[in-house]
């Protein structure tokens, strides 16, 4: 299935901290489910991988099953960042298909 | 036996070593340092074992994991973890119910809040489980959450 590039990535200054907020589209298939039509098996297909970085440091490395909810969303708070500094998360799936976002710190 | 250990080692190498490739654009090589053997384990108590590698976990109130306490929707579940214990570097989420418990990992590098919030699926009504890795040793807190429709498909 080709990824769709909807995803949506955010990340604010609150306080402080810098708030990301991470939206991926992604089917997240567990494996088990099955074609209303044929009844044959919807093939496992998640992402398995995900790093995050504060311009080039990374921050944040996810480690994931398919029991992640499918276009997961992911949020975490960093310490310390300044407006115009990016955050960057790159992720790779179980067929091997890499994507990418990065966004500013607003 | 035996045929079944192999098909089920080629199966794995199968998923994963076809992101040889791929991971090597990634800023870090990660693999071998986290064992995937653990979303493949269908009791939680052996999950839990692959993360921990057989320490102890102690039961804590300092982490806050925040699960609605009753789900329409097992696809989609809100999960919010806040880890209070000092020197918090990994935070693990396991859901009681589901065909595979573990359901992921989040390393924190020096820098980061110990807060994570994401959304997961559950199988059924059960614990949702909070494992935090702090100062070398192992935490966990758990939730119980009633799922009118499960998730896991």
């Amino acid at each position: 299935m080709a990824i769709d590039k909807t995803h949506k990535i955010r990340a604010k200054m609150q306080q402080g901290r810098v708030v990301v907020k991470l939206l991926i589209r992604h089917p997240m298939e567990t494996g088990n489910r099955k074609q209303p039509l044929t009844g044959g098996k919807i093939p496992r297909h998640f992402i398995r991988e995900i790093h995050c970085r504060h311009n080039d440091r990374t921050v944040l490395t996810g480690f994931w099953s398919s029991g992640m909810a499918s276009n997961p969303y992911l949020s975490f708070h960093l310490q310390s960042g300044k407006k115009g500094d990016s955050i960057r998360c790159d992720w790779v799936d179980n067929l091997g298909l890499t994507d990418a976002i990065e966004t500013r710190i607003s | 036996m035996q045929r079944r250990v192999f098909l089920k080692t080629s199966l794995l190498a199968a998923e994963y070593g076809l992101l040889t490739g791929a991971v090597l654009l990634l800023p870090r090589n990660v693999l071998g340092e986290w064992r995937t053997e653990v979303f493949h384990a269908t009791v939680l108590d052996e999950a839990i074992k692959w993360v921990t590698g057989g320490q102890v976990v102690t039961r804590t109130e300092k982490i806050r994991l925040r699960v609605p306490a009753i789900v329409e929707d097992g696809r989609s579940v809100q999960v919010s973890i806040h880890s209070m214990l000092p020197g918090s570097d990994s935070i693990s989420i396991f859901s009681e119910r589901n065909p595979n418990p573990a359901l992921g990992t989040f390393r924190l590098e020096p820098g980061l809040d110990p807060v994570i919030d994401t959304r997961i699926k559950m199988g059924g009504s059960g614990n949702v489980i909070a494992l935090v890795h702090a100062d070398g040793r192992f935490y966990s807190a758990k939730q119980y959450a009633k799922v009118t429709s499960g998730g896991c498909g």
